[in-house]
């Protein structure tokens, strides 16, 4: 979360907790890009559920 | 980013959709299914031989025979080998579509990283889905609010279609299972629903989330 924003979250009157309970809410499409990735599940085609991450296989723009 | 697949099962346990039938047989079928989707993603394919239970009974994949190593020493091994920034599979208490094999297949690997040598991050994917049929209709939605999500809408730069895209360009890879009735459902899915969760394991595991009836 932008620090401006924690900080007007913080001025605004938020208590402490409520404060951490915003912060751990990612913006959305905020997953972090990892280096390196591995899926495991049962069956083939399983990955579909998660295929649009695997869009980001860096190996694909090569 | 460099990505891998690892399949327990080669799928043996599912039907056959195309009109011609599957020959030799579904598991040969199915697995040069998993060879073209990994290819499509340019993902190294690791696909396993244990049993793929019917979708009722939880599988028996723990029971060692003779000298073979057990499955999570199994899993363990080939994620070492491959040596993954980020781990990626089922919360072993819904399965994202509460199939049994999914559940134990997230089990396992929550046992098997205990086993390796560094600590990869672990997330678990938090994406329920169901199924309704006649018409064919797939709802995605979040496993318990506050998670990683990642929008499927998002352009990506690598083929610049959306991301969800990627979902039927994988279905059509598993001609199998999929005909044009579930790749027209994925295209029905409201573009608000078109999203991905993860959850790092050691946060999700911590609360409670919905399992499976």
């Amino acid at each position: 979360m932008p620090l401006l924003l924690t900080m007007s979250l913080l001025f605004a009157g938020f208590t402490a907790s409520e404060t951490a309970r915003l912060r751990a809410v990612p913006h959305p499409s905020d997953v972090a890009t990892p280096v390196s990735v591995i899926w495991i599940a049962a069956h083939p085609d399983d990955e579909a559920i998660v295929a649009p991450l695997l869009g980001k296989c860096a190996a694909r723009r090569g | 980013m460099r990505c891998a697949f690892l399949i327990l099962t080669r799928g043996e346990g599912g039907d056959c959709l195309l009109l011609n039938g599957c020959h030799p047989d579904i598991a040969s079928v199915r697995s040069a299914e998993a060879g073209s989707a990994s290819q499509y993603f340019k993902a190294g394919l690791i696909l396993l031989s244990y049993p793929n239970t019917a979708g009722v009974d939880k599988p028996v994949w723990r029971t060692t025979s003779g000298d073979a190593p057990d499955v999570v020493t199994t899993v363990a091994h080939y994620i070492e080998a491959f040596h993954p920034s980020l781990v990626l599979t089922f919360d072993p208490r819904h399965g994202t579509t509460c199939h049994p094999d999914h559940m134990e297949t997230g089990a396992i690997v929550l046992d098997a990283v205990k086993l390796l040598s560094y600590e990869p991050d672990v997330d678990l994917l938090e994406t329920r889905v169901t199924f309704a049929f006649d018409p064919t209709v797939f709802s995605f939605a979040p496993a318990v609010a506050g998670l990683q999500r990642f929008d499927a809408n998002e352009i990506l730069t690598s083929t610049q279609t959306p991301a969800w895209s990627e979902i039927t360009q994988d279905m059509e890879r598993h001609p199998s299972q999929f005909d044009d009735s579930w790749l027209a459902a994925i295209q029905n899915v409201p573009f608000a629903d078109r999203a991905v969760y993860l959850a790092p394991a050691r946060d999700i595991l911590r609360q409670q989330v919905p399992g499976c009836q």
